[in-house]
């Protein structure tokens, strides 16, 4: 992608900085939440309800409330559970929703609108719709407070599904017609000639499923119990179950670790979850 | 190396028939080309040879063997796409080593590790990389195996194209519009290029354009195709000097043919707007016919005799020849036809001059617009017989 360089340095128009100002002021209102809780995570209990908006700690308590954080609570199982289920969430909406989208952009079988119809419809509902049913049915299956329970039920992303297939619908037919040609099967056409030229389609998937199953909370919330198994959201709210009441400067400092991993991958991946993000055209 | 005979071959699509029984005969080693407006049916029609579509009735058949039932796999045949189709995210030599290392290498020899260690694997790729090497030698593309397709000009990209095709020895080439994403200078180039490499493999080539100087000039055979139905399959040169409808004489030649629509009279003389053409046609006494004109073979008269007049509507001088449309009474589209330019010197629009049609180059066709034949030929009755006016 090429940078234009402007021709002469943009003056500072009325409306130019008009933008400007109401760019920043939606930056801070969404940045807010975050400063406070990086700067509660340095301050020690009292500071914190002190009603100073000081955000600087007058005592830093910082390495206080970190290794409170880091050695109260399994933190670093909770990362690791998070890790195990996005990736084991991503893995298998790929491998469901790359042939599914395949079969519904490049073949042509009886019922293929209706399905892609229904598909459509599946967008529409919520998690929340289907909560009770699902969890009746692990709880059924005796899989409630596994990864099974975790993972299961995003396994086929519908989302995933309409994704690919809008970025598969602009693949060449002659592209699938010389692979055929060529020997290739459907199935490997689907995973060696589709699929990796339909990369960014899967980056960009890849962002949006990671970054909502690694901050998902509602789910977990529900068919999880044990400490051992729980994703970072919900290990954060064991600082809370504590008999001194709400300790929000090691939940907080645990909280900006939990966050950390998605904002170190942002900044190392920018360009790409920009790319992705305008890609889809859509945004979280 | 291989004979192909398509065999009353039928497609619908929803209700649109889009290939009504055609038939043709492929002979070994021909450069057959098919050529027809857009949507004819030509890569429909292509698409069925190789297997990608299915037909609904009739036939494939590869040295008089039926490969209908195969897949586009199995049937030997290798495919050239308008878009070339390389895969965007393989160099140029894997895109030509593709197709060997599918038909060569068992599914398991073919994973990265596990490959290794199958028995034969080692042999059988050392093969494939001497062959995708030759292959990118014939193409001139040694130079450019690294690179991915992106990286390439348009030629280029035509030639990889060409070279997954050739690289595997297939019994028959099927090309569609292989040259008609590139310029005219390349087009020129790649067309010479084609035509060398057909002499050189001796295979068996169907060739898809809408282009008729790619097919007059590259091919063995041409079959013309229209609406679905193939009208007439010759040489090139037949196809232009005796074409066997109205719409091949239409379709072929630039400037189109002149057509003059006229009635056949009771002694079997032709009535043309403006004047008639004696010479007794087979034609049933009343019916409708028309008679067409190569430009080439329209001139102006010579001083002096009794000749059609025409009033010139403008000149084109394109240099080495010059191009008139002139107006004939009564017959709504001009007519075109080729001058030297010496002979168009003196000629403005709007002049009248007379046109000396040469009758020995005449086509006549009856009211189905099918071929047929002046019962004598036309030139020795040119004298006495025919009559102006
Ligand atoms: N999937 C389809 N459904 C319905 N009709 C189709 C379909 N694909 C092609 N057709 C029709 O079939 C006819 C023949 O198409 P085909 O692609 O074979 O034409 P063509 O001769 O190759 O044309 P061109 O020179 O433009 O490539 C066209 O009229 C087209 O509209
Ligand atoms: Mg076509």
């Amino acid at each position: 992608m090429s940078r234009s360089t402007p021709l002469r340095p943009k003056r500072w128009t009325f409306g130019r900085i008009t933008r400007l100002l109401v760019l920043s002021a939606g930056a801070m209102i969404m940045l807010a939440p975050f400063i406070w809780g990086f700067s509660a995570s340095l301050k020690p209990p009292a500071e914190i309800w002190s009603g100073s908006i000081l955000l600087w700690p007058e005592t830093f308590y910082g390495i206080e409330n970190y290794t409170q954080a880091l050695t109260r609570a399994p933190l670093w199982l909770f990362l690791i559970n998070g890790v195990l289920v996005c990736i084991g969430i991503l893995f298998f909406q790929v491998l469901f929703a790359v042939p599914c989208a395949y079969a519904l952009s490049k073949t042509r079988f009886a019922g293929r609108t209706a399905i892609f119809a229904m598909v459509l419809i599946g967008l529409l509902i919520p998690i929340h719709v289907t909560a009770i049913p699902l969890y009746i049915a692990f709880a059924n299956l005796g899989l409630l407070n596994t990864y099974t329970a975790l993972i299961a039920p995003f396994a086929i992303s519908v989302f995933g599904i309409f994704l690919f297939r809008q970025f598969f619908a602009a693949i060449p037919d002659e592209l699938i017609a010389a692979a055929r040609v060529d020997g290739f099967s459907e199935w490997t056409i689907v995973w060696r000639v589709v699929l990796p030229a339909a990369w960014p389609a899967v980056t960009a998937f890849a962002i949006f499923s990671v970054t909502s199953h690694w901050n998902d909370l509602f789910w977990p919330f529900i068919v999880i119990q044990s400490t051992e198994l729980a994703p970072p959201p919900l290990g954060v709210l064991y600082f809370r179950r504590d008999e001194s009441g709400v300790d929000f400067g090691p939940m907080m400092a645990a909280t900006m670790i939990v966050t950390a991993p998605l904002v170190v991958a942002f900044l190392l991946a920018q360009r790409r979850f920009i790319d992705g993000i305008t890609l889809s055209g859509l945004k979280g | 190396m291989a004979s192909l005979d398509i065999v009353s071959l039928s497609k619908t699509l929803g209700t649109h028939a889009i290939l009504k029984s055609v038939s043709l005969n492929v002979p070994d080693g021909a450069f057959m080309t098919l050529v027809g407006p857009s949507g004819c049916g030509k890569s429909t029609l292509l698409k069925i040879i190789s297997g990608l579509e299915l037909q609904d009735d009739g036939d494939v058949r590869i040295d008089g063997m039926s490969v209908s039932h195969l897949h586009p796999k199995l049937r030997d045949i290798a495919m050239v796409f308008q878009s070339y189709a390389l895969y965007p995210h393989m160099t140029v030599y894997e895109n030509i080593a593709v197709p060997l290392v599918l038909r060569r290498l068992a599914l398991m020899a073919r994973m990265p590790l596990l490959g290794k260690l199958m028995p034969g694997t080692a042999a059988v790729r050392q093969k494939i990389d001497s062959d995708v090497r030759t292959t990118a030698d014939m193409l001139e593309l040694t130079q450019l195996l690294t690179r991915k397709p992106v990286q390439l000009s348009g030629g280029q990209r035509q030639r990889v194209a060409l070279g997954r095709a050739m690289v595997r020895d297939p019994k028959i080439f099927l090309m569609d519009e292989p040259l008609s994403n590139l310029d005219a200078k390349l087009r020129v180039h790649m067309r010479a290029e084609i035509a060398r490499l057909h002499k050189r493999l001796g295979a068996t080539f169907v060739y898809v354009t809408h282009d008729q100087i790619e097919a007059m000039t590259m091919s063995t055979h041409v079959a013309v195709m229209m609406e679905g139905e193939i009208l007439q399959v010759d040489s090139p040169q037949r196809i232009y000097a005796e074409p066997a409808d109205i719409r091949v004489a239409e379709f072929i030649g630039s400037p189109k043919i002149n057509v003059l629509p006229g009635r056949v009279r009771e002694d079997g003389a032709l009535a043309v707007p403006g004047f008639t053409i004696a010479g007794r046609t087979q034609l049933p006494t009343g019916s409708q016919a028309s008679v067409g004109f190569r430009p080439e073979h329209i001139t102006l008269a010579q001083k002096g005799v009794a000749a059609p007049s025409a009033t010139i509507i403008n000149l084109e001088h394109t240099g080495p020849e010059v191009f008139v449309h002139a107006s004939l009474e009564g017959l709504g589209a001009p007519l075109t036809f080729k001058l030297e330019p010496h002979q168009a010197m003196h000629l403005a629009s709007g002049d009248q001059v007379g046109l000396g049609l040469s009758l020995g180059h005449a086509h006549l066709f009856d009211a189905q617009g099918k071929r047929a034949p002046f019962m004598q030929p036309v030139s020795e009755v040119v004298a006495g017989e025919v009559r102006y006016g």
